[in-house]
């Protein structure tokens, strides 16, 4: 017998296999293993250069010799959608990866709460601990004595400057004083040009700042600190720049991306600002983005005369973490360990992205005390790691994103355009700082 | 061998003279043994579990979430009304909700207007070929299919204030630059203007739509009456283009409470919260405080502000044309 196959019954039989796979679909939804098995495991992150960095661990022998059958899946994702899809998997209880990049500022959303999503690697770490600078690699990911995430960046800050239009103006340096910085900033600061572009978007520049001047946003009890007198002279300072001594300008910076977007770039380009401060990451933008300058920047540490005049300070940083839904935390370590805490790892970023490590034992390699062609030959490294004992201590709080954000808004902004007092408005932090902790 | 199919469909008349309505009713209804009847609910269980799955399940969720205490990884607990107590106290709401409703203000008195000043220009005389009007239809709809990622990218040019189109034509004229974007002024004002470029067409097609509606003998006869331009479109074709102007206004409301993108690549609701809107407030308290239970709330209240004022704009509509 031959049945056709009438267009009621193709149609039928259509709806049918629809409904059918739709409802072996959703049983699916809740059915897999993360990461398919302990063998497949996943890595979140949100900058290229960074993946890259955690990929080359996981080639490298380090990882291999230990888990050679593991495979890691490298996810990329944009800043935000991959924090708060971090953030929302860890509280569905489903689809979080096995190792994540945590971004310093996006930290405190993970240890609001009474239940920190990720597994303490204090233990793992060991006495490797001895071998990092903690303020940079682990401070920043650590909550009530416990350690979440490890990060591989020494962020140091330090000042770099057009030597080559500095010597022309017959500016003596390096700077010892930020008076000395001023006076200089006077005899080059004509017409549209200026010395220094201010962030007004950013709570950056003062935070860097103030941790010169010996202060934080927190302290070692995690209140706010933000009023305290060494960080309203930073405040008042970075004002004074651009509106008393005309020194500075408000950085040409954009909501969506407020520190160094292209226009930033473009006004160093055309020499409008001649000097900056900022950690290696930063300073990486200018070898990237102003290549024809190379050879005439210099850098040295940060000029004293703010508060208690601390050579340095400590700005920015992204950490490995494991989550707590992890199918094979041991692979999942050994491949944190590889990229942070083996000469080899660091280096492999050294090389790639200029991220000077906060892994000690490394500082012996001949690659890290090569001069830097860019910055006039600068033994840039040798700096780094000669102020890197110097650095403050970072304070982590569950409200560090949202204090940050209230400061750049409430704070930053209005004092970097005049509109507020800078005393007054950091004072004025203060409640709302507590309100955001009592909301937690 | 072919008479298996007449023999099912005699069965069918069987079942249909010996029981209407009654159990063989019932069977039919639901497919006992009766398959076919049962099709049109399988081609509809599709929509429905999706509809029921990524719609009426998360929208009671977030309700029965506005009534908790969900703050990052703690359990939730019942806390009845207070995140919507919390709400008339918070004022950084109250200023995003401020913002939000200038914001819709200007959609319905500036944005809706200009559409029907455009509609009315690309029906009228101005455009006589239908050629051209062909063209105008497609020009106008497509800042509405533009991404916005694209319309904030190509804005935040326009703006900026050292080298933007803007300030650029400014200079040209002899007028002073301003800072679009950065001042607490102006933000607001860059944001309604990015507003009206990306709806400005579709709802003047939406008017266009309503005009071709409009009888033209009606149009005639008012002339006849001797009733100029104005008069006949006060008395003849605005009365009549109340169903569009309805529809345009709701519209409008709507998508004024639920604007995120544009303020949120633009300006991120700065500076210092001049364009912080409710639903880029929704995702700070969400996402970056991470009090579950409060942005649900909010969520809420944005659903509910809508209700109200479309209820209020529908009542409104009924008196008028009563």
């Amino acid at each position: 017998m031959k049945r056709m196959l009438t267009r009621r019954g193709f149609l039928k039989a259509g709806g049918g296999a629809l409904a059918g796979a739709y409802a072996l679909g959703l049983a699916g939804c809740g059915g897999s293993e993360q990461g398919g098995s302990s063998k497949n495991l996943e890595f979140w992150g949100f900058d290229e250069g960074r993946v890259d960095f955690a990929r080359a661990a996981y080639e490298s022998k380090a990882f291999k010799s230990k888990h050679g059958d593991v495979k890691f899946n490298f996810r990329i994702l944009p800043y935000e959608q991959m924090h708060d899809k971090l953030l929302t998997a860890l509280v569905s209880g489903e689809g979080a990866p096995d190792v994540a990049d945590i971004e310093i500022s996006r930290f405190g959303q993970f240890i609001k709460g009474d239940r920190v999503p990720l597994l303490g690697l204090k233990k793992r770490i060991g006495d490797d601990i001895n071998d990092i600078y903690k303020p940079a690699a682990v401070d920043p990911w650590s909550w009530k004595g416990e350690i979440y995430g490890v990060g591989n960046e020494l962020n140091t800050v330090v000042m770099a400057y057009r030597r080559d239009i500095l010597e022309q103006a017959g500016v003596k340096l390096p700077f010892e004083t930020w008076d000395d910085v001023i006076a200089a900033g006077q005899e080059v600061s004509t017409g549209d040009k200026r010395m220094f572009a201010i962030h007004d978007l950013s709570f950056g520049d003062h935070y860097m700042l103030m941790q010169e001047a010996g202060t934080a946003y927190f302290d070692a009890n995690g209140n706010y600190n933000g009023d305290d007198p060494r960080s309203i002279e930073a405040m008042q300072f970075l004002h004074d720049l651009v509106y008393k001594h005309k020194i500075a300008a408000i950085a040409p910076a954009e909501a969506d991306n407020n520190w160094a977007p292209p226009q930033y770039m473009a006004a160093f380009r055309a020499e409008k600002f001649i000097a900056t401060w900022g950690p290696p990451w930063h300073l990486s933008y200018f070898i990237d983005q102003v290549p024809d300058q190379s050879g005439k920047w210099d850098v040295q540490e940060l000029p004293s005369g703010l508060g208690d005049s601390r050579p340095t300070a400590n700005f920015g940083g992204t950490g490995q973490a494991i989550t707590e839904q992890s199918a094979n935390p041991e692979a999942s370590w050994d491949l944190i360990r590889a990229a942070n805490l083996t000469k080899e790892g660091v280096l492999w970023d050294f090389e790639a992205r200029t991220a000077y490590p906060a892994y000690r034992p490394a500082y012996d390699d001949p690659a890290l005390a090569k001069p830097n062609e860019y910055f006039g030959g600068a033994k840039i490294g040798q700096l780094y790691s000669d102020i890197a004992s110097d650095l403050p201590p970072f304070r982590q709080s569950p409200v560090w994103p949202d204090t940050t954000e209230a400061i750049q808004r409430d704070v930053i902004t209005p004092v970097m355009n005049d509109e507020a007092d800078a005393e007054a408005a950091l004072t004025e932090m203060k409640g709302t700082v507590e309100d955001l902790q009592k909301e937690q | 061998m072919a008479t298996q199919p007449r023999r099912d469909e005699s069965g069918r008349a069987e079942a249909n003279k010996s029981a209407p309505g009654g159990a063989a009713s019932f069977k039919r209804r639901w497919g006992g043994g009766r398959r076919s009847t049962a099709a049109p609910y399988l081609f509809l269980l599709p929509f429905f579990a999706i509809y029921c799955t990524f719609l009426l399940y998360p929208t009671f969720s977030a309700l029965w979430l506005s009534f908790q205490e969900a703050v990052a990884l703690d359990v939730p607990s019942f806390i009845g009304l207070d995140n919507y107590v919390r709400l008339v106290q918070d004022e950084r709401y109250l200023h995003a909700l401020r913002n939000t409703t200038v914001y819709a203000l200007a959609s319905v008195f500036i944005l809706s207007p200009l559409a029907l000043a455009v509609a009315l220009a690309v029906r009228s005389f101005l455009v006589p070929s239908v050629n051209l009007k062909s063209f105008y239809r497609i020009a106008l709809f497509l800042p509405f299919i533009t991404s916005f990622v694209v319309i904030a990218l190509m804005f935040s040019l326009i703006f900026n204030k050292d080298f933007g189109l803007l300030n650029a034509f400014f200079r040209s004229v002899g007028l002073p630059e301003l800072n679009w974007l950065r001042s607490e002024r102006l933000a607001m004002v860059s944001i309604v203007l990015v507003g009206i470029w990306t709806y400005l067409g579709v709802n003047s097609l939406y008017f266009l739509a309503g005009l071709q509606n409009i009888p033209h003998e009606l149009n005639e006869a008012a002339a006849i009456d001797g009733a100029g331009r104005r008069k006949t479109f006060l008395y003849v074709t605005l009365p009549l283009l109340r169903p569009t102007i309805l529809f345009v206004v709701v519209q409008a409301t709507i998508f004024s409470y639920q604007l995120f993108e544009i303020p949120f690549l633009l300006t991120n609701g700065g500076p210092s919260d001049a364009t912080l809107f409710l639903s880029q407030y929704l995702y700070e308290v969400g996402f970056s405080q991470f009090d579950r239970g409060y942005a649900a709330a909010i969520g809420y209240s944005m659903a509910l502000i809508s209700i109200f004022l479309t209820v209020i704009q529908l009542l409104l509509y009924r008196r008028l044309t009563r």
